[in-house]
């Protein structure tokens, strides 16, 4: 659709301005005409064309470069490239205007958001439960049973099931350690060798002469599990011959890199696109159970967690190839316990 | 913990409206040779001026030392500390190493500059490390390498903290390449760090701790050292090498179609080496010294000091030389599609050219060239009506260029280091144009300083040292250079 651009108060502004600044070059011109044939005032045609400089400079600088700013910062936020690009503009295009994005600020309360995320990671984790409190007790009486019985393989699975929906259901912090996180892993790596067998191999790789202070990073719980979940059942599950799943944790001076590779069956380049959009867009249409889904949900929720906790330079993306497999790369500030990080929010 | 010196993160740039770089991720940490194998040219250009200075992107974000240089929202167009090697040396030629490297640069500000004095601080430094490069030399003296070494010590001296190293082996022989790499590593131990960005994955697994595939400007997989599998990067290869016919070794025919007795010229020490009628040959040359006269020998542009050349039987003199295309010699330069094309010719013009300058020069029949138009269509379809060359892809301009040659109807082609600089599609590509080639009979002689891909195609490799024949493999014995390249 063709816009009409006078319209807008830009494309008028432009245009005055511009109509402003070709008369004061006319009327400079005709000065210097005049100034050259009578060969005098020349030091004042001089100060006018510095003048004319120095306001474009002026006009460049204050009004121009901001001006195309913002326009990207808006482009790029009603493209769905970015959120906080919109909050987080150097300058305002007018009082009202910056209250106006406040308050969409405001209506896109994150709090809400982060709750909601969080909720639908705990719904993701426990959709096929019909009821955790009553499995859980199940689970532990009948461990009881299988412990009598000597049956111990299926008492540590029991114990590692009942260990992973207490992990899952119970607890209401955002934010847990990494070995905590690593636990669950371990739990469910557990639960599901029962089902894959040698099939399924798990490997965690980290610098073993650092463990116990990147154990004590943290990271928003249910971070790992829907990834290394997805792994599995999209990736490993569909490939014939062994499955690996590992998970590599490098630190640096500023963030926490934690990649969980599969090489499982990988996804077309048309899939890939697909989810990384979405994995870009910070939309939040997922939440909406109306919408059609087309998979993928758990790693977009963890990845707008992560935005929407710790900022948009943070967050997920992922590498996949056909029959090759697949890499999902998570960025996280470092959190230390105490809650001291290196973000900006 | 790790210091990252280089980070992008979701960087998308495009450039006339095509996607340069595609939601781009890239992180190197200090100290570490991180990979690049591209898959495709695509991209690589701007990555690298992104990584140099600080332009507009239009989304994403550039860490570089751990600040946010570079964002979608403000791109304050600084220059960031990086180096960068390629082919073309950045080094000015007329001056001597110690200028290059301590006076042509940044904060200097001495009015009397003590070359004695200059030239002492770069031996004690060079002597730590153990280069044998003079302060006092020109740099246009120099050797390709030796303008390696001299740009690193120049990005050391300057503080940079990372080095852009971009497809050097097409220039370096095999041994310095080795040399190079060890001084690369030496430096990371010092702090350094160094994009090492390459088109086959071969020669990034002997360097790097780690390597990121690239196609289209978008990274496709992050391999780590333990990682570095051929079966690992088949998949990648795997669409364009599959359907390559596999090679039976071929037994030796005993006629000697071009032969050096005991050449010498300045750079030459006794060369002797023959090559068989039919065949595809490649000459390494190890250490980069010697391939420029074996051309200037074969275009009569170099006269050996003493021995012999012998071109199908018979004596092959300074004279003939100079008129190789009319004794059935041919030759393509390394990136052919910069330097033999005539860009204000049509395809069809480009294409009889080497007909009409076998023919006396005299210009090829109106009747002729209807024929070729006919026959060539059916090869390289809508091209050949093409009036303007400068718009066809770089497959065409290839395209041309070989079926031109063919068309010269050569006894012997000698191609300068044909896959030097290209992509993984593009020498996927010129396999087949060689190929052709060698169907119609045509002996392929292949003068290279590296492997790469010239071993799918090959019947022969024969090692060229010190400006001497070192030694002769037949394609059964292929598998012993299993690690430098594809091999079928």
């Amino acid at each position: 659709m063709k816009r009409k651009k006078f319209k807008y108060l830009s494309s008028r502004v432009t245009w005055l301005i511009a109509a402003c600044a070709a008369c004061f070059l006319l009327y400079l011109a005709a000065w210097t005409a005049v100034a050259v044939r009578e060969e005098r005032h020349m030091a004042l045609v001089l100060a006018g064309f510095f003048l004319f400089a120095a306001a474009a400079a002026v006009f460049w600088r204050w009004i121009r470069r901001p001006y195309l700013e913002n326009s990207r910062a808006l482009r790029l936020f009603c493209t769905g490239y970015t959120m906080n690009g919109l909050f987080s503009q150097r300058t305002a295009l007018s009082p009202e205007m910056e209250d106006a994005v406040r308050k969409i600020q405001e209506i896109m309360n994150t709090d809400k958001l982060i709750s909601a995320t969080k909720k639908q990671a705990q719904y993701l984790a426990l959709q096929n439960q019909i009821n955790p409190h009553f499995l859980y007790n199940a689970l532990e009486g009948i461990r009881g049973e299988t412990l009598s019985a000597g049956l111990e393989s299926v008492a540590k699975m029991t114990e590692a099931l009942s260990t992973f929906f207490r992990y899952t259901i119970s607890g209401s912090e955002n934010l847990v350690t990494l070995e905590d996180e690593l636990a669950n892993i371990r739990n469910y790596y557990i639960i599901q060798r029962y089902r894959f067998g040698e099939k399924l191999n798990l490997s965690v790789e980290y610098d073993a002469d650092h463990e116990s202070e990147i154990m004590s990073y943290c990271l928003p719980k249910l971070t790992l599990q829907p990834i290394v979940e997805n792994a599995i059942y999209h990736g490993i599950e569909r490939i014939i011959g062994e499955g690996r799943l590992r998970i590599k944790i490098e630190v640096t001076t500023r963030r926490l890199i934690i990649t969980v590779s599969d090489n499982g069956i990988g996804m077309t380049e048309e899939r890939l696109r697909e989810i990384n959009s979405r994995l870009g867009d910070m939309t939040l249409d997922y939440i909406n159970p109306e919408k059609e889904s087309h998979g993928g949900i758990a790693v977009v929720n963890v990845n707008n967690r992560i935005k929407l906790l710790f900022g948009e330079e943070y967050g997920i993306c992922m590498y996949s190839t056909q029959n090759v497999g697949t890499d999902v790369e998570i960025t996280l500030p470092l959190i230390q316990k105490d809650g001291r990080g290196t973000y900006e929010k | 913990m790790k210091n990252e010196i280089l980070r992008m993160d979701q960087v998308t740039t495009f450039q006339d409206g095509l996607t340069m770089l595609d939601h781009f991720n890239l992180h190197i940490f200090k100290g570490e040779i991180m990979g690049l194998v591209c898959l495709n040219e695509n991209g690589k250009e701007s990555l690298i001026r992104l990584i140099r200075q600080n332009a507009p992107i239009h989304y994403g974000r550039v860490y570089f030392d751990e600040t946010l240089v570079n964002n979608y929202q403000h791109s304050p167009m600084t220059p960031n500390r990086v180096a960068v090697i390629e082919q073309k040396s950045r080094l000015v030629e007329d001056l001597t190493v110690s200028d290059n490297i301590f006076v042509l640069r940044r904060g200097v500000k001495k009015f009397v500059i003590s070359r004695r004095v200059l030239n002492e601080q770069l031996r004690l430094f060079t002597s730590r490390l153990g280069i044998a490069v003079s302060g006092g030399d020109l740099v246009a003296n120099l050797s390709r390498y030796e303008k390696c070494i001299v740009e690193l010590l120049r990005a050391l001296m300057m503080g940079e903290k990372l080095v852009v190293v971009r497809d050097i082996s097409n220039s370096v022989s095999a041994a310095d390449l080795i040399n190079l790499h060890c001084l690369l590593r030496l430096f990371c131990l010092n702090g350094l760090s160094v994009l090492y960005i390459c088109s086959h994955h071969e020669e990034a697994f002997k360097i790097c701790d780690r390597i990121s595939l690239m196609r289209d400007g978008k990274i496709l997989k992050v391999l780590d050292r333990g990682e570095f599998l051929p079966e690992n990067m088949l998949p990648f290869y795997s669409k364009s090498f599959d359907n390559l016919p596999k090679k039976e070794p071929v037994s030796r025919t005993g006629e000697e179609f071009l032969s050096f007795r005991d050449v010498r010229t300045e750079t030459m020490d006794g060369m002797s080496f023959s090559v068989a009628k039919g065949e595809c040959t490649v000459l390494l040359d190890i250490d980069n010294t010697v391939l420029r006269d074996i051309m200037a020998l074969m275009n009569g542009s170099l006269k050996p000091e003493s021995g012999e050349i012998i071109f199908c039987g018979a004596s092959y003199t300074q004279r003939m030389a100079r008129r190789a295309a009319a004794n059935g010699v041919a030759f393509i330069d390394e990136n052919p599609a910069k330097s033999m094309i005539f860009k204000d010719m049509s395809y069809l013009e480009n294409l009889c050219f080497l007909i009409g300058e076998k023919q006396n020069r005299l210009p090829v029949g109106k009747r002729m060239k209807r024929h070729i138009e006919k026959e060539y269509a059916a090869l390289v379809g809508n091209d050949i009506y093409e009036p303007n060359v400068k718009g066809l892809s770089l497959p065409s301009l290839y395209d041309l260029v070989y079926y031109r040659t063919v068309l010269g109807n050569p006894k012997i082609v000698f191609c300068m280091q044909p896959f030097a600089g290209a992509d993984m599609y593009l020498r996927r590509h010129l396999i087949d144009l060689i190929g052709l080639m060698k169907r119609k009979g045509i002996t392929v002689v292949m003068p290279s300083v590296n492997l790469a891909d010239s071993m799918v195609i090959a019947d022969r490799l024969i090692l060229l040292k010190k400006g001497r024949f070192s030694q002769e493999y037949d394609r059964d014995e292929f598998y012993l250079f299993r690690s430098e390249g594809i091999i079928l």
